[in-house]
C-alpha cells in the first residue's frame, strides 16, 4: 500500500504537468478565443494539481483557485468585448483587422 | 580675476550667449551685439588663462561627480589654454562674420544659428580644458549634439539625411569605440584623470596598448580619420557660418585636440608598447591625407572642396600625434607638430571658409569655376583666401609651413621617412586643389556681373577674413615661444 | 500625539504601502466621479509614496540596517524597500499624469482606470514584500489582471488594445500556470515555500529546484515584457491611450522587473542554484537587449518604439541581476530608476499630444515644448548620454561586469546605447528640425497641466545623473542588505 502510494505521487505530478503543458500549448496556439480560455483553465487546473501533488500548503492551492477564477471571469468579459469590437473571436480575423487599422492610420 | 573664475567664464559665457541670443532674436542689432560681445568675453577669459598658465598658476573646477573616482572636471594646462585662446580668438572674428553673412543672405532662423554656433564653441572649449577622459567624453558628446542643429539648419531634403549621418557617425563611434576604451582604461588604471607622461605608462602590455590606441583614435571620429570621416562631407551642405564652426573652429579641431590629449596624457610620448598600432594608423592617416586631397581636387563646389582639404589637414595633426608614440628623442617633435598643425588649420580653414562665405553672400557664387577673377573685384577677401591657401599648402612663412616642417622632422627623426613622404605628397596635392584656385581668382579677368549687392562686401564680411589671414602669419614670430610654453606637456612629471 | 501616530505609521509602513492603494481603489470606485476619483487616487498615491520613501530612508540610513519582518506575511529586504519606494513614487506620478488623459475612455470609465492603477501598484508592492512564494504569486497575478483590465477598459478610441489585452491574458495565464508549477517544484526541493529560506535551505534535488526557479522567473519574464516573451507589448501599447501607456508600459513592466530582481536575488544566492539561474538570466538578458534594440530601431510608432526600448532596458536589468554580486544588484536597481524615469518621459510626452505614429512628431517642439523636452530627456537617457541616469545605470553594469570578467556584457550595453542613438536621434530630429504637420490634440484647458509634474519629474529623474550620490548609496545599501552583508 505504501509502495503504491509512493508510486502514485510522481504519476499524479507527471499527469498534472502534462495537463499543464496541454493547456499552455492550447492557450498559445489555438485561434479561437473561447477555446484559448478553456485551454488556460485546463492549464491552470494542471498547475494546481501539480502543486497539490508536490505537497504545497492549502493556502497556496486556494490562492491558485482564486487567481484562476479571476482570470476566467476577465477572459470571458474580454471575449464579449472582442466580439463587439471585431465581430469575431478568431485571432486571425482580429490580427488582420488590426493590420488594416494600422495601414489606414498611416495613410490618413 | 582668478584662474578659476576665468575657467568658469570661458566655459559658461558661450552657454549664456546662446541662451540670450535665443531669448533676444530681435532686433538683429542687439542680437548680434550680444553674440559678438560674449564671444569677446570668452576670448578675453581664454587669453587670461594662457597668461595664468605661463605664470605657473593652476585651476581645477568640478561641475559634477557622477561616479566615485570620476569627476566632470576641467583644468588649465598649456595645451588646453593655447587651443582655447586661439579658437576663441578666431571665434570673435567668426562671430562678426556670421552676423554679417546672416544679414547679407537673410539666413532663416539666424538666432538659432548663432546660438548653436556659441554652444559648439562651448563644446570645443570644454574639450580643450577637460581634466580627465570622462570630461573629454562628455564634452565631445555635447559638442556633437550642439553641432547637429548646425548641419540640420536648412531643414530641407538635403539637410536632414546629412544631419542624421553627422550625428550617427559621431555618436556611434564615440559610444561604440571611445566609450569601451575609456571603460577598459578605467579598469586598468582605476581612475580617468589625465597624467603627464601617460596614465597607462608601465601598466599595459603591447596587445592591450595597441588595441586601446586603435579604439581611441577611431572613436574620436571628429578627427575625420577614415572610415569615420563621413560626417565631414555630409556637413558641407550647411550655411557658411555653420561650416566655419564645424570645420575650422569647433568640431574638426576638437577631434585633433582629443587625439592629442589621449596620446599625451593617456599613453604618454614614446610609448613603445603602442608603436605597432601607431605605425599602422600612420599609414592609414597618410593614405587618407592623399586620398582626401585628391577628392578635393575633383570637387567643383567650394564647400565640398574645402571640406576635404580640411580633412587632409586634420589628418596631418593626427599623424603628428601618432608620431609622438614612436620611441626616441623625437616624440616631443610629433606633439609639437600636431599642436602647430591644429592651430594652423584653425586659422587657415576659418579664413578660407569665411572668404567663401563672403563670396557666396555678395556674389552668390559657390563653384570653383565661378571664382575666376573675383579677386580683382574683392581684393581684401581674396588676399585672405590666398594667404590661407598658402598656409594650408605649407608654404613659408605661413603657419602651415612650420607645422609641416615639424611633422617631417618628427617623422624622419623617428625613422619613419615614408611618413614624411606621405605628408609631403599630401602637401603637393593640397597645392593642386588650392593653388590654382587662389591664383585664378587673383589673376584672371574680373567678371563684369560679379555682385548681387551693389555695395559689395560690408566691413563685417571683409575684415574678419583679413584678420584671420593675419593670424596665419603669426606663427612666424610665435613658434619658439610656443615651444617653450608647451614644453611642460611632454616633460613627464610636470603639468597635471 | 502626532508623534505617536507618526511612529505607528512608521512601524507598519510596509503594510500601509500595500493597503493604502487598495483602500484608495475602493474609495475611487465609490466616489463615482471622474475628477473626484482622480484626486482621491493622487492623494492616496502620494501618501503611499511618502511612507515608502520614509521607510526606505530609515532602512538604508540606519547604523545597523536590518531586514524588516512584519508578522509572518511580509519580509522586506533591501530590494523590497528600494523598489517598493520606487513603485509608490512612480505610481504617484502615473496617477498625476493620468489626470490629463482620464477622459479618453469616457468619464464613466475614469474611476475604474484609477482603481485598476491602484490595484496594480498594490499588487506589485505586495509581491516585493511578501514572504511566502504563494503570496508573491497572488500579488503578481492581481497586479497583472488589473493591468489586463486597464488595457481592455481603455479600448474605446481604438480596438487594438483589446487584442493586446487578449495577448496579455493568454501569455500571462500561461506564465501564471508555469509560475505556480515552479513554486511547487521549488518549495518541494527546498523544503520551504518562504523566499528568505532559499539561500540557506538544504536543497535535496538541485535540478528540480533549478527547474522550479526557472519556471517562476519565466512567468515573471512574460509580465516584464522580456524578449522573446514580449509578444503582448506591441499590441497592448501600440495604439493605447495615455493611461494604458503609464499603467502597463511603465508601472507593470517596472513592477515585474522589480519582482524578478528580488526573486532572482534569493535564487542566485542559493549555492546549488546560482550558476544555472545566472546563466539563464544572462541569456535572456542578452536576447532581450538585442531583440529590443533592433525592433526599436525599425519601429514607426512612437509607443511601440518606447515599448521596445523598454524591452532592451529590461535586458540590461537582467544582465545586471545575472552577475549575482552586490555590485550587480545595485546596478540593476539604478537601471530600474532609469527605466521608470525614461518611461514616464517618453509615454508622458506622447500622451500630451496624443502622438502615436512617429510622423506625428514632426515639429512637436513648436506645439508642445515641455512634452518635447521630456521626450528628448528620455531619448538621451536611452542613448546612455553622459550625465543622465541612463548612462549611470549602464556604467554601473559595465563596471560590475568587467569586474566579474563579463566583457561581453559591456558589448551588449554598447549595442543598447548605439541603437538608442539611432532611434533617439530620430525622435529629436523630427521634433526640432521638421515643420509641424498637425495641430495639437492633447487635452484642453487646465487639465493639460496635469502632465507637467510627471514630465518635470521625468526630466529631473533623468538629470539625477549629474549628482547621483544619494541614489548610488541607497542602491548599494539595498543590495548589501539583501545579500546578507549588513551587520
Amino acid at each position: 500500500m505504501i509502495a503504491a502510494n509512493a508510486l502514485l505521487e510522481p504519476v499524479l505530478a507527471a499527469s498534472a504537468v502534462a495537463l499543464l503543458i496541454v493547456g499552455a500549448t492550447g492557450a498559445l496556439v489555438l485561434t479561437n478565443v473561447i477555446k484559448r480560455l478553456a485551454a488556460l483553465l485546463i492549464g491552470g487546473f494542471g498547475a494546481l494539481a501539480a502543486l497539490a501533488a508536490l505537497g504545497a500548503p492549502s493556502g497556496a492551492l486556494l490562492a491558485g483557485v482564486a487567481v484562476l477564477f479571476a482570470q476566467t471571469a476577465l477572459g470571458a468579459a474580454l471575449a464579449v468585448r472582442l466580439q463587439e469590437g471585431y465581430g469575431s473571436v478568431e485571432t486571425q480575423d482580429i490580427d488582420a483587422a488590426d493590420l488594416e487599422d494600422d495601414t489606414r492610420g498611416h495613410a490618413s | 580675476m582668478t584662474p578659476e573664475f576665468a575657467l568658469y567664464a570661458v566655459l559658461g559665457a558661450p552657454v549664456l550667449q546662446a541662451l540670450l541670443v535665443m531669448l533676444v532674436p530681435k532686433p538683429p542689432g542687439l542680437r548680434d551685439l550680444i553674440h559678438i560681445g560674449f564671444s569677446l568675453l570668452g576670448a578675453i577669459a581664454a587669453a587670461y588663462l594662457v597668461s595664468a598658465v605661463a605664470h605657473h598658476e593652476t585651476a581645477r573646477i568640478v561641475l559634477a561627480q557622477p561616479l566615485p573616482n570620476v569627476d566632470l572636471a576641467f583644468t588649465i594646462d598649456p595645451l588646453g589654454a593655447m587651443m582655447a585662446a586661439v579658437l576663441n580668438g578666431l571665434g570673435v572674428l567668426h562671430a562678426v562674420h556670421a552676423a554679417g553673412v546672416a544679414r547679407a543672405k537673410q539666413e532663416r532662423a539666424p538666432a538659432r544659428l548663432l546660438a548653436f554656433i556659441a554652444l559648439a564653441m562651448a563644446g570645443v572649449t570644454a574639450v580643450a580644458f577637460s581634466a580627465n577622459l570622462f570630461s573629454l567624453f562628455v564634452a565631445y558628446q555635447a559638442l556633437a549634439l550642439a553641432a547637429f542643429p548646425l548641419v540640420a539648419h536648412r531643414g530641407d531634403e538635403e539637410a536632414r539625411p546629412a544631419a542624421r549621418a553627422f550625428l550617427a557617425t559621431l555618436l556611434a563611434s564615440s559610444i561604440g569605440l571611445f566609450l569601451p576604451a575609456m571603460i577598459w582604461t578605467y579598469a586598468i588604471a582605476g581612475a580617468l584623470d589625465f597624467r603627464a607622461g601617460g596614465m597607462l605608462a608601465g601598466r599595459v602590455d603591447a596587445l592591450t596598448a595597441n588595441i586601446l590606441l586603435v579604439l581611441y583614435v577611431m572613436g574620436i571620429a571628429m578627427a575625420a580619420i577614415p572610415p569615420m570621416h563621413r560626417w565631414l562631407p555630409a556637413s558641407s551642405n550647411g550655411p557658411f557660418p555653420a561650416l566655419v564652426a564645424i570645420q575650422a573652429l569647433a568640431v574638426l579641431p576638437a577631434g585633433g585636440i582629443g587625439v592629442l590629449k589621449v596620446v599625451t596624457f593617456v599613453f604618454g610620448p614614446g610609448m613603445e608598447e603602442a608603436a605597432l598600432a601607431s605605425q599602422l594608423l600612420i599609414v592609414l592617416v597618410g593614405i587618407g591625407m592623399i586620398v582626401a586631397a585628391l577628392i578635393a581636387l575633383s570637387k567643383q563646389d567650394i564647400r565640398e572642396r574645402l571640406a576635404y582639404s580640411c580633412m587632409a589637414q586634420s589628418l596631418a595633426a593626427v599623424m603628428g600625434a601618432l608620431l609622438s608614440l614612436q620611441p626616441g628623442p623625437f616624440a616631443a617633435a610629433g606633439l609639437f607638430a600636431a599642436t602647430l598643425q591644429i592651430l594652423a588649420l584653425a586659422c587657415a580653414a576659418a579664413t578660407l571658409l569665411m572668404a567663401a562665405g563672403t563670396t557666396a553672400a555678395i556674389t552668390g557664387r559657390t563653384t570653383v569655376a565661378d571664382y575666376a577673377g573675383l579677386g580683382r573685384v574683392m581684393p581684401w577677401t581674396f588676399a585672405g583666401f590666398a594667404i590661407a591657401s598658402a598656409s594650408m599648402i605649407g608654404m613659408p612663412p605661413f603657419a602651415g609651413a612650420w607645422a609641416k616642417l615639424w611633422l617631417i622632422t618628427a617623422a624622419a627623426g623617428s625613422g619613419l621617412v615614408w611618413a614624411a613622404g606621405l605628408a609631403a605628397a599630401a602637401a603637393i596635392l593640397t597645392f593642386t586643389h588650392l593653388g590654382p584656385l587662389a591664383a585664378n581668382a587673383l589673376a584672371a579677368r574680373a567678371p563684369t556681373d560679379a555682385f548681387k549687392r551693389p555695395d559689395g562686401a560690408s566691413i563685417l564680411l571683409a575684415a574678419p577674413v583679413i584678420l584671420a589671414a593675419a593670424a596665419t602669419l603669426s606663427l612666424l614670430v610665435l613658434a619658439d615661444p610656443l615651444a617653450d610654453y608647451l614644453s611642460p606637456i611632454w616633460t613627464a612629471g610636470a603639468g597635471q | 500625539m502626532n508623534g505617536a501616530y507618526l511612529d505607528l505609521v512608521r512601524a507598519h509602513a510596509p503594510l500601509l504601502m500595500i493597503v493604502a492603494p487598495l483602500v484608495g481603489a475602493a474609495l475611487t470606485l465609490v466616489s463615482g466621479l471622474a475628477r473626484l476619483s482622480w484626486v482621491v487616487a493622487c492623494i492616496v498615491g502620494g501618501v503611499a509614496a511618502v511612507i515608502g520613501i520614509d521607510f526606505a530612508l530609515a532602512v538604508f540610513s540606519a547604523a545597523s540596517p536590518a531586514i524588516a519582518e512584519v508578522g509572518v506575511a511580509l519580509y522586506v529586504d533591501g530590494i523590497g524597500a528600494f523598489a517598493g519606494a520606487l513603485m509608490a513614487l512612480t505610481l504617484t506620478f502615473v496617477l498625476v499624469a493620468a489626470g490629463a488623459t482620464l477622459k479618453e475612455a469616457g468619464a464613466s470609465a475614469a474611476p475604474f482606470n484609477v482603481a485598476l492603477l491602484l490595484c496594480a501598484a498594490a499588487g506589485w508592492i505586495g509581491a516585493l514584500m511578501a514572504r511566502d512564494l504563494a503570496a508573491v504569486f497572488v500579488a503578481v497575478e492581481t497586479a497583472w489582471l488589473a493591468a489586463v483590465g486597464l488595457t481592455a477598459v481603455n479600448a474605446v478610441q481604438a480596438r487594438a488594445p483589446l487584442n493586446g489585452a487578449l495577448r496579455m491574458l493568454s501569455l500571462g495565464g500561461v506564465g501564471a500556470a508555469l509560475m505556480l508549477l515552479g513554486i511547487g517544484l521549488l518549495g518541494r526541493a527546498a523544503g520551504s515555500f518562504e523566499i528568505d529560506a532559499l539561500p540557506l535551505a538544504h536543497i535535496s534535488m538541485p535540478s528540480v529546484a533549478g527547474a522550479g526557479a526557472a519556471l517562476v522567473l519565466l512567468g515573471l519574464a512574460v509580465k516584464a515584457g522580456v524578449a522573446p516573451l514580449h509578444a503582448w507589448s506591441a499590441a497592448a501599447l501600440g495604439r493605447s491611450s495615455g493611461v494604458v501607456s503609464f499603467g502597463v508600459g511603465v508601472l507593470a513592466v517596472l513592477g515585474a522587473l522589480s519582482v524578478m530582481t528580488r526573486v532572482s536575488a534569493y535564487t542566485i544566492t542559493a549555492p546549488e542554484l546560482g550558476a544555472a539561474i545566472s546563466a539563464a538570466l544572462a541569456g535572456l538578458g542578452a536576447v532581450s537587449v538585442i531583440v529590443g534594440s533592433v525592433q526599436a530601431v525599425g519601429s514607426t510608432n512612437l509607443l511601440r518604439l518606447a515599448a521596445y526600448a523598454g524591452v532592451s532596458q529590461a535586458g540590461c536589468v537582467l544582465l545586471s541581476v545575472a552577475l549575482g554580486s552586490p555590485a550587480g544588484f545595485a546596478a540593476a536597481l539604478m537601471q530600474l530608476v532609469a527605466f521608470a524615469a525614461a518611461g514616464l518621459a517618453l509615454y508622458g510626452g506622447a500622451a500630451a499630444g496624443r502622438v502615436q505614429a512617429l510622423d506625428r512628431l514632426d515639429g512637436y517642439a513648436q506645439r508642445a515644448p515641455l512634452a518635447s523636452a521630456a521626450i528628448t530627456a528620455g531619448a538621451l537617457s536611452l542613448m546612455g548620454a553622459p550625465l543622465t541616469i541612463g548612462f549611470l545605470g549602464r556604467w554601473r553594469l559595465v563596471e560590475a561586469g568587467v569586474g566579474a570578467g563579463w566583457w561581453w556584457a559591456a558589448g551588449l550595453v554598447i549595442i543598447a546605447s548605439l541603437s538608442g542613438v539611432f532611434y533617439g536621434g530620430r525622435l529629436i530630429e523630427r521634433m526640432y528640425f521638421r515643420r509641424a504637420n498637425a495641430a495639437y490634440e492633447g487635452e484642453g484647458g487646465v487639465w493639460r497641466a496635469a502632465l507637467a509634474p510627471a514630465l518635470l519629474a521625468a526630466i529631473v529623474g533623468i538629470a539625477i545623473g549629474v549628482a547621483p550620490n544619494a541614489l548610488l548609496r541607497a542602491a548599494a545599501a539595498a543590495s548589501q542588505l539583501l545579500t546578507g552583508l549588513a551587520t
